[in-house]
């Protein structure tokens, strides 16, 4: 019987895959389940309701405010429907104050647009020398060598960045809520490996890093990847949206008022989670070729530039079990012009990779690192990047510098009927 | 069963079936002795080739000097000229045909550390080989995302995938089938530079060991490794202990094809019973190797992702890898088949 005499080489080899078969079974994986109709119903009243002080919806705290952006999400998140995307005129202005000393960390935070009486917040709390306003207009601009950007109409002084977040549209969250930090980090690794193992955070080429948490988890959520939950986006968005103090994060302090204490917490963990039920049951948005079959080929032949230009790099088509999201959800470093300092919804802790040397500590986003944004929905989503100052999406594309400085430059190459079919191939993707 | 027979030093000599009618080098004088056949060669032959026969013939066709050349009788020709045994030759360290090679005699290695002593002679050898995969491996570095993107669009898929591949691989396996034939040959210190018949055998021999067996474990380390996110401590071991299997086990099935020089011996059945030949010592043998050759993988990515932003320091450190790892695994190959060679051919007490 010589099969029986080498038995034992199978068996070895069994062995020696047994402990990666074992491991894999500890791997995260989302749990299948059906999102529970009344907390749906309940979170949509929570997100539609137009708060006040002292609102009966909140009878422990104070209610909106004492300062806020808007009244209701459903302000903000209006385009396209219940949890689209919002206008310029919806723009969150945010500040970062450089530390002036040694040893002093960075500063940031949000000048709210409205407040309660007495409360009011102006950028002159900030700094002495900025204007009394709480929501400066953001200006795009080109200059005469053909430079785009955009800009206030007063000067920052050194060390003070402000800067603007426009809102994004919430189809599809739940979605990106199940993705695994394992998804994500692959994609950093393939990105990795196709560039020949280069760093991450790199300036020039795409890619991307991960936003590693102080807790482990990975960032996803938010224009620069700091929230790793939904719910833990919506409570912070009902703080510093609304002043809607929850367990998950206080109210915020107005500016001119440090000294300010909350009476209690406004919302409840169950009011978050329905909220975050609510947008959980937002459908994914869609993508719907057009009828007519010349311009469903102009569409096709778009997605195949798409993807040969290189923004298929970071914005990939699936990513995960995240269907049709054309987004990596890693930071990129998007170039001096797209520059924006501070982390909306308070501070991202970093930590040390458990990948990378000690000596190496990982920062918290920079001020020209972004998440790529899924593109899906993206027709209806204008205006574009994270402050709103593309208002097409040729211009969005045109904006990009650093790490995707590559790609709009070979868009710009293409023949303007190239350029339209890969427009005509955005504009496939929609709003569900 | 094995093949009792002897050398014209005089010294009875027992050698496994699987090398009849094959050539070997005396393991007491280093000459070099052909091994009586079993079975009738061809056509016309009465039976097993006796000892005398086997006499005559060499005494005929000298081992060193072209076969042509000599008068021999017509049943032995075929024998010493088929391809395939030409090709055997080659690998051997003979010379081509017509000519013949120069060789230091020197007596086999008898202690594992005098292989040590093996790549120094093969050193003009490495050396080309190291710059030559320190060059290569910069410029697919700093040229693969162009590469992919060309070869993904369809320009130069050809080359991207068929030739530059066929030639870095040829080499690389090229140059240890030498190594490693020559020693299971029981060959004397003798290295040459592999020619296109080596590296494409070599190549089919390779692949066909990696694809039975060690793809599966490397090929879950890859799954691994892609899926598992942030390292854990328990990760590194996992994923290295699927390299360190793979590796040593791909080494194994590379020795148990090479020793009788036959593509279906890559099978586990196989390389079981040359591990049950060679004892346990083979396995810690390759386990050290494959620890080896984990080092240098982690050395050299350490290597590439420096080379992005300090390139002088990562070219350095890329140089030395493959430097390093040419070194060791010519001596590895040496010691492996000089065991594998000391199995087979052993002279009787
Ligand atoms: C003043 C306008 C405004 C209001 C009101 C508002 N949001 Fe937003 N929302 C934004 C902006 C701006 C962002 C992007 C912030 C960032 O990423 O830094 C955003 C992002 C989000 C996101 C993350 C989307 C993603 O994919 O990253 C969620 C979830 C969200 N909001 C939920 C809510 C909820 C729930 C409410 C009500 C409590 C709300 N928002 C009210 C402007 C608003
Ligand atoms: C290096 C990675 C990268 C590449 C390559 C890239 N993008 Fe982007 N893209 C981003 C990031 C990051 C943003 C957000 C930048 C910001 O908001 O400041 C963005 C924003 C956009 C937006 C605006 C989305 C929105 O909701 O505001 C569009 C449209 C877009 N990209 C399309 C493209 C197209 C088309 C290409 C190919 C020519 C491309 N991108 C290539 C990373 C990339």
């Amino acid at each position: 019987m010589k099969w029986a005499r080498h038995i034992w080489i199978y068996l070895v080899g069994f062995l020696a895959l047994l402990p990666a078969g074992l491991r894999a079974l500890t791997w995260q994986e989302v749990p299948a389940h059906d999102l529970d109709g009344a907390a749906v119903a309940a979170g949509k009243m929570l997100f539609t309701h137009e708060w006040t002080p002292n609102d009966p919806l909140s009878p422990r705290g104070d209610g909106l405010g004492p300062v806020f952006n808007a009244v209701s999400c459903v302000a903000c998140h209006e385009q396209g429907g219940l949890g689209g995307s919002g206008g310029f005129e919806h723009n969150v202005t945010m500040f970062t104050l450089q530390p002036t000393r040694p040893g002093e960390m960075m500063r940031s935070g949000v000048v709210h647009s409205q407040a309660n009486d007495g409360f009011a917040e102006s950028l002159k709390q900030v700094h002495a020398d900025l204007p009394d306003i709480a929501q400066p207009v953001l200006r795009p601009f080109t200059t005469r060598s053909g430079m785009r950007g955009a800009g206030f109409d007063f000067r920052l002084p050194t060390g003070i960045g402000v800067s603007q977040r426009n809102t994004p549209a919430l189809f599809g969250a739940r979605l990106i809520d199940e993705i695994t930090d394992r998804d994500i980090i692959a994609q950093e690794r393939k990105q990795r490996l196709r560039w020949g193992l280069s760093p991450t955070g790199g300036e020039s080429k795409p890619v991307g890093r991960a936003l590693r948490l102080a807790d482990g988890r990975i960032g996803r959520f938010g224009w620069k990847a700091q929230s790793p939950t939904l719910l833990a986006f919506v409570q912070a968005a009902c703080a510093n949206e609304l002043g809607l103090g929850n367990p998950g994060q206080p109210q915020p302090r107005p500016l001119g008022r440090p000294d300010y204490q909350p009476v209690g917490l406004d919302l409840t963990d169950k009011q978050c989670r329905d909220m975050t039920t609510f947008i959980a049951s937002l459908p994914k948005p869609v993508e719907r070729a057009p009828e007519d079959s010349a311009a469903r080929h102009e569409a096709e032949m778009g997605r195949t530039l798409f993807m040969k230009i290189g923004c298929a790099d970071c914005h990939t088509p699936d990513l995960g079990s995240a269907e049709g999201i054309y987004s990596d959800l890693l930071l990129h470093r998007m170039g001096p012009d797209l520059e924006g300092g501070g982390f909306y919804y308070g501070e991202v802790i970093a930590r040390t990779s458990p990948t990378a040397p000690p000596a190496v500590p990982v920062q918290g986003p920079l001020a020209d690192e972004w998440r790529t944004p899924p593109l899906w929905g993206v027709a209806d989503s204008a205006p574009y990047l994270h402050d709103g100052r593309a208002a097409t999406l040729p211009d969005a594309i045109q904006l990009h510098g650093g790490q995707g400085a590559a790609s709009a430059r070979a868009f710009s190459a293409l023949a303007p009927a190239a350029q339209a079919q890969v427009i005509a191939f955005l504009k496939t993707l929609q709003a569900p | 069963m094995s093949i009792r027979f002897y050398c014209g030093c005089g010294k009875h000599l027992r050698a496994r079936d699987e090398l009849a009618g094959m050539r070997t080098a005396c393991p007491v004088c280093g000459q070099m002795v052909g091994i009586p056949s079993l079975q009738a060669l061809h056509r016309g032959a009465a039976g097993p080739v006796s000892v005398e026969e086997w006499e005559a013939r060499r005494r005929l066709v000298p081992v060193e000097a072209p076969a042509a050349n000599a008068a021999e009788p017509a049943t032995t020709v075929e024998t010493e000229d088929t391809p395939r045994r030409r090709f055997r030759d080659l690998l051997r360290g003979r010379g081509r045909r017509g000519k013949t090679t120069q060789r230091r005699m020197r007596a086999l290695e008898k202690r594992w550390f005098q292989c040590l002593a093996f790549p120094f002679q093969a050193r003009h050898l490495i050396l080309i080989l190291a710059v030559a995969f320190t060059a290569m491996s910069v410029v697919a570095v700093v040229h693969a995302p162009v590469a992919i993107d060309m070869s993904l669009q369809g320009d130069w898929r050809w080359l991207y995938w068929g030739l530059i591949p066929l030639v870095v691989g040829g080499y690389l396996s090229g140059f240890f089938h030498c190594v490693l034939a020559s020693a299971a040959a029981g060959d004397v210190g003798f290295v040459r530079w592999p020619d296109v018949q080596d590296l494409l055998r070599s190549l089919l021999i390779w692949l066909v060991t990696f694809l039975a067996g060690p793809t599966l474990f490397l090929g879950a380390a890859l799954l691994f490794w892609f899926n598992s996110g942030d390292f854990a401590w328990i990760d590194w071991l996992i994923a290295g202990e699927l390299i360190v299997v793979g590796v040593g086990y791909w080494l194994l099935s590379l020795v148990a094809v090479h020793q009788a020089d036959r593509l279906r011996d890559a099978t586990p059945q196989h390389v079981a019973e040359l591990v049950r030949r060679l004892g346990w010592r083979i396995l810690t043998a390759a386990t050290v190797a494959s620890l080896a050759v984990l080092g240098h993988a982690v050395t050299a990515t350490v290597a590439i992702a420096a080379l992005h932003d300090n390139f002088g320091y990562g070219l350095a450190l890329l140089f030395i890898m493959w430097l390093s790892g040419f070194f060791f695994a010519t001596f590895f190959f040496r010691l492996l088949g000089l065991w594998c060679y000391r199995s087979r051919v052993e002279p009787m007490p």
